[in-house]
């Protein structure tokens, strides 16, 4: 555990150390976000939470994307040798997770600045966008891993992991509509669950295939 | 090559029917209870096993071709 | 899958017989088993309460000269408020008119009233149009009509006798669609379940041929995807009136079809050949683990227009009759046999290819 955090650590400071790094994201959020209110003018609150979610969806691929992207061949040889594969996953994991966590909140806020709030029950919102924000870090990391060691990475993360975001995607929009009241369903629960589910099923199967992945 | 032509071609009849059959009043297609539709999903299913069917054959054959080479 | 070594063409092994007997009897059947009668078209679909109406029947497959005695014909409301036409006339076989008197007072109260038609026949059967003439309220209204409504019962209907699909409204002879555009989605989602298998074979014991055949099975499975997507397309221009409807069944097999689109596309950016099967191996897994909420839990959660669930207007209630049992279940499997046949000779000849 130790050597995870150690590992989590090595990498946000490798990151902070650049500057673009971060902030590339930040503008990034804050870019995309403004590009899209422009466009939307008024956002009533079934589209805020499509517009809030596909955002988010386009941020991390990018931001989990980059978390990859810095790291040269020989540091990847080298941490094989150090580390076993779960633990770099973890680490990776871990970060990725963080990142996204930011991203979600950094997006709320803009959003929250910019076209207002329509979320009703703000506790579920945010337990949603937490799992969501679990299940993504797992499943970008996964097909990230797997993106990279081909040779035109960065389109193909796209491809291989917006299809598999999917029915994450579909339950993350149902409990956003419930928080935000524009849906008559009144039992979350079914779509928490179903949620959850999803996202362990995501999980097990990372961390069962992320090792064998990563030879080579 | 000809498979491509043939490929062509046939989207273009799909879409020529698909112009025509686009208003809402009873024509061809949907005559007789509608059974061109059935007509159209069969030749669809049949003409594109085949095409796959003989693009394999051709792969196949180039292989042969190959080995009798060597 | 067992490799048939025989030279002589015509012995084969006895599922790929299966397949093409199976399949043969499935064109057959699914084509010349003629629909039940049905209605097409009644005209006027207007009338006003209070009045005497003469409606034109169209019908669909019917024989209605055969035995014009045994003609009744009824319009209901809901549940036992049925009113029974005074007198039918037949024309010819396709065509009658029926006369009915439309009370002028309604048990329920409603802005309009779709009356369903409801026509029985000696030797046709009973053949319902649902929603067939919508009225609307009388200016006056007599309350002693009331009772009208409770005067006739729909009772003693009869059966068509042999071997017929159901007349659907709206999917009339498209209802033999099911047989040929049903199977390929069971067939694509088999064949991938095939391909995650010899995956997770290649995962336990890397030999390279595992990999070939999983490839095989995908490669075919996104030829039966892309058949049972404009299959579908073509059947849905002329039922729902749109190519796409963004319905949930729909979207989940598009999405499935773009997961393993995404495979392809990334083996073919892999130079490595280890490289190559161990990620397809791992994506393939993955993928299909992943697929089965997305097609068999999130649709069973959603309405959708396919038939099974939600609010479908053209298919209600019994989805599937005996008669359209016997052929769908073979179609199911005759087309699974087909597939794994394809898949089969697909990853026979990748393999001639490879070991050259």
């Amino acid at each position: 555990m130790n050597r995870i955090l150690n590992l989590v650590a090595t990498e946000a400071r490798i990151e902070l150390r650049e500057r673009s790094a971060l902030s590339g994201i930040v503008l990034y959020v804050l870019s995309s976000a403004f590009i899209v209110f422009s466009i939307w003018k008024q956002l009533p609150p079934k589209e805020w939470g499509l517009t809030f979610w596909v955002i988010f969806l386009f941020c991390s691929l990018m931001a989990v994307l980059k978390t990859f992207g810095k790291e040269s061949e020989g540091r990847y040889f080298y941490y094989y040798t150090l580390y076993h594969p779960l633990e770099l996953f973890a680490a990776k994991v871990i970060y990725n997770l963080l990142l996204l966590v930011f991203i979600f909140l950094l997006l709320w806020f803009v959003l929250f600045v910019m076209a207002g709030n329509p979320i009703l029950r703000i506790g579920w919102f945010f337990t949603t966008g937490f799992m969501s924000a679990i299940g993504l870090s797992f499943l970008l990391t996964l097909i990230t891993s797997i993106a990279i060691k081909t040779q035109q990475n960065a389109s193909l993360t796209a491809v291989m992991a917006l299809p598999l975001m999917i029915p994450l995607l579909i339950n993350i929009l149902r409990l956003t509509a419930y928080a935000s009241g524009t849906t008559p369903d009144e039992n979350p629960w079914n779509e928490m669950m179903l949620l959850s589910s999803i996202i362990s099923l995501v999980v097990g199967m990372s961390l069962w295939l992320f090792p064998y992945l990563w030879r080579s | 090559m000809r498979v491509k032509s043939i490929l062509a071609f046939l989207l273009l009849m799909i879409f020529q029917t698909a112009r025509a059959e686009g208003d809402s009043s009873p024509d061809f297609i949907r005559s007789i209870g509608k059974i061109y539709v059935v007509a159209g999903v069969c030749l669809i299913i049949l003409i594109t096993l085949f095409i796959y069917m003989i693009r394999l054959d051709r792969k196949i054959s180039r292989i042969e071709k190959r080995q009798k080479n060597e | 899958m067992q490799e048939s070594t025989t030279n002589s063409s015509f012995r084969l092994a006895v599922w790929k017989w299966a397949a093409m007997i199976i399949l043969i009897f499935v064109f057959i059947a699914g084509w010349i088993v003629p629909l039940k009668p049905g209605i097409i078209k009644v005209s006027p679909d207007k009338a006003v309460a209070g009045e005497m109406i003469v409606v034109d029947v169209v019908g669909y497959n019917s024989f209605y000269l055969t035995d014009t005695t045994k003609l009744r014909a009824w319009l209901r409301l809901a549940g036992d408020t049925v009113l029974q036409a005074h007198h039918i006339q037949a024309w010819d076989d396709r065509n009658l008119s029926a006369s009915f008197y439309i009370p002028s007072v309604f048990p329920v109260r409603q802005e309009a009233y779709p009356l369903t038609l409801v026509l029985d026949h000696g030797s046709d059967g009973t053949s319902i149009l649902p929603n067939a003439i919508f009225i609307t309220p009388a200016s006056t209204q007599d309350t002693a009509e009331m009772k009208l409504w409770f005067r006739d019962k729909i009772e003693h209907v009869h059966q068509k006798a042999g071997i017929q699909y159901p007349f659907r409204n709206i999917l009339a002879e498209t209802i033999r669609n099911t047989y040929f555009h049903v199977p390929m989605w069971f067939c694509m989602i088999i064949l991938f379940g095939v391909s995650a298998w010899y995956s997770l074979q290649y995962y336990r014991n890397g030999d390279i041929d595992f990999d070939r055949k999983s490839v095989a099975f995908i490669k075919v499975g996104l030829v039966f995807g892309a058949l049972g997507m404009v299959t579908g397309m073509l059947w849905a221009k002329n039922t729902w009136n749109a190519y796409w409807s963004w319905d949930v069944k729909q979207n989940m097999s598009a999405i499935s079809l773009l997961i393993y689109a995404a495979l392809m596309v990334m083996r073919s950016s892999v130079e490595d050949e280890m490289q190559k099967a161990r990620l397809t191996a791992g994506y393939n897994m993955f993928a299909f683990v992943l697929l089965i909420p997305l097609l068999f839990i999130i649709p069973r959660m959603t309405d959708s227009l396919h038939p099974g669930n939600g609010g479908n207007p053209a298919l209600g209630g019994e989805d599937l009759d005996n008669a359209m049992r016997m052929v769908f279940y073979p179609a199911v499997i005759g087309f699974i046999l087909l597939g794994l046949w394809i898949s089969q000779l697909v990853y026979r000849t990748d393999k001639l290819k490879g070991n050259l």
